[in-house]
């Protein structure tokens, strides 16, 4: 089943691009939280976050070549997540002032 | 060999790899909502006490925390070289990346050692002796020891599971390349640093202008 045979510089090449991108966030991450940017250093953080963890599930856990079966396995933790978080701060999140 | 890693009910080793990367994002996909019932604990106490969980943040050690996350940054893709690698045949290289991972890993462990070390010194374990003082420091300081602790327990299972893989590979046991337990094992490897990707800003950044 394998379509196409990547060389060893093609893998280790994609990986050190991941690595060099995470390391990236997170220094961006890492210095902004040291600079009071008024509301907006928790904002960074968490965006810097999701993105590292949507390139390891991409990338690193290949969810970019899975079967639609398995995204949707993968997806489903997280659905469920959003709603505890959801349903949980519906009072904070409705509530004018 | 590599029928050797073939088990009922599959008739090859292709369907029984894709069986077996379903059952682990299943897996998973309960391990997201067990921390996620953590995540939002943490959550809730901060939205009710966001100073004092400011205060008590701060006293977290940022650069330790900084190094595990880059340690762990480095894991991912070590293992990424290693499940692609021992795919496309390279069993050599994808046994030396496993090796590196559970290295990386064993590394995070000992600079996670000396922070725990370093915490209980200065009393930043809740109860009587807490050196914060005020109640919601030790709630933020309850959440970093449980979440903290159980990352490092699945870490550690990891290691165990990375080791094992390259050592049976060593001495000839199994074979890399269609075996089902590289990539299941990469899967959970990953998560695990996804984990400490969420932990990092809600237990070393927050607090620090």
């Amino acid at each position: 089943m394998s379509a196409e045979q990547p060389s060893r510089r093609a893998i280790i090449g994609q990986a050190l691009v991941l690595w060099a991108v995470l390391i990236v966030l997170l220094a961006i991450a890492a210095v902004t939280a040291h600079i009071d940017l008024a509301p907006f250093n928790v904002p960074i953080m968490l965006v810097a976050a999701a993105i590292e963890v949507a390139l390891v599930a991409v990338v690193g856990m290949e969810l970019d070549r899975s079967p639609a079966l398995l995204r949707l396995a993968a997806v489903t933790g997280v659905i469920w997540l959003v709603i505890m978080f959801t349903l949980s701060f519906s009072d904070f999140l409705t509530r004018a002032g | 060999m590599s029928d050797a890693a073939l088990r009922e009910p599959w008739e090859d080793l292709h369907r029984q790899r894709e069986a077996a990367r379903l059952g682990m994002w299943v897996f998973l996909a309960t391990e997201v909502l067990f921390f996620g019932g953590l995540f939002l604990g943490y959550s809730a106490m901060r939205v009710a006490h966001p100073a004092a969980f400011a205060e008590a943040a701060r006293e977290t050690r940022f650069w330790f925390g900084s190094a595990n996350l880059a340690l762990l940054m480095t894991s991912s893709a070590t293992m990424t070289v290693a499940v692609r690698g021992a795919r496309a045949g390279f069993a050599g290289m994808a046994r030396w990346c496993l090796l590196m991972t559970a290295l990386i890993g064993i590394g995070f462990i000992a600079v996670k050692g000396v922070e725990y070390h370093l915490d209980l010194d200065d009393g930043l374990w809740p109860g009587p002796g807490f050196a914060l003082g005020m109640a919601p420091g030790q709630i933020f300081w309850g959440f970093y020891w449980v979440m903290t602790g159980i990352h490092a327990v699945h870490l550690t299972i990891g290691i165990v599971l990375v080791l094992r893989l390259a050592l049976l590979s060593w001495r000839g046991l199994i074979g890399l390349r269609d075996n089902p337990q590289m990539p299941v094992v990469g899967l959970y490897w990953h998560f695990v640093d996804i984990v400490w990707m969420c932990l990092y800003p809600l237990l070393y950044l927050v607090g620090r202008t």
